[in-house]
């Protein structure tokens, strides 16, 4: 999970503008995406949130109400920088160069997945696992960029 | 199976799968067969992924997200 959107900068570091590279490096931040919201599913799915959402109901008990706020408030963010570079991919113009806010935001939303094995530890094995596949898609799909 | 039929029916799923999820998995498999798709086909799926975003989001609305 953490080598996922490093090798996404590296993805706008080698690029050329054309329409090819940004469906390259758009599948990659789709499918760094897709990794946490996997992540994100399998939390709610270790706490199952009362109607409050802030109460885990889930037995036996794996994550504290106190860790999935956190991990909500976190998760929240990270979803609102992924929109914010889903519409600079958006907003890019195959034939101009990558915008540079791109980078920008992307290193943002990495802070999140640098962080998310503090967040909720007892998921992290089950997660990597899931998350392996999608390392391995995304280097091939880098490698690809020309 | 040829590299056509492959790509045939991958863009089937993506015109016509059920979830984001196979929807975006679609995509990849295109990339990783060298299809180009358009650029509103790659828009209009960066968008979906932003509603999902947004359904997301509003799942975990609770006073500490967000802040």
């Amino acid at each position: 999970m953490r080598r996922l959107f490093p090798a996404l900068i590296l993805a706008l570091t080698v690029a050329c503008a054309s329409l090819s590279t940004k469906q390259t490096i758009s599948a990659a931040h789709l499918a760094a995406r897709n990794a946490v919201t996997i992540l994100d599913d399998a939390e709610m799915a270790a706490c199952k949130p009362d109607v409050t959402k802030k109460h885990c109901t889930a037995v036996p008990v794996i994550l504290t109400d106190a860790a999935h706020a956190n991990f909500s408030a976190r998760i929240v963010d990270f979803y609102m920088k992924d929109k914010a570079i889903s519409q600079l991919i958006v907003d890019w113009t195959p034939g101009q160069p990558v915008p540079v806010t791109l980078t920008d935001a992307i290193a943002a939303a990495e802070k999140f997945v640098t962080d998310a094995n503090a967040l909720a530890p007892a998921l992290t094995a089950k997660a990597d696992a899931v998350l392996k596949k999608w390392r391995d898609l995304a280097q091939k799909w880098v490698g690809g960029v020309k | 199976m040829t590299n056509e039929q492959l790509i045939a029916i991958i863009k089937f799923a993506l015109a016509n799968g059920a979830s984001l999820t196979g929807r975006i998995k679609a995509f990849a498999d295109l990339v990783h067969h060298g299809h180009a798709l358009t650029n509103d086909e790659i828009n209009a799926l960066e968008l979906e992924a932003q509603a999902d975003d947004d359904r997301r989001i509003a799942a975990r609305n609770t006073d500490e997200a967000g802040q």
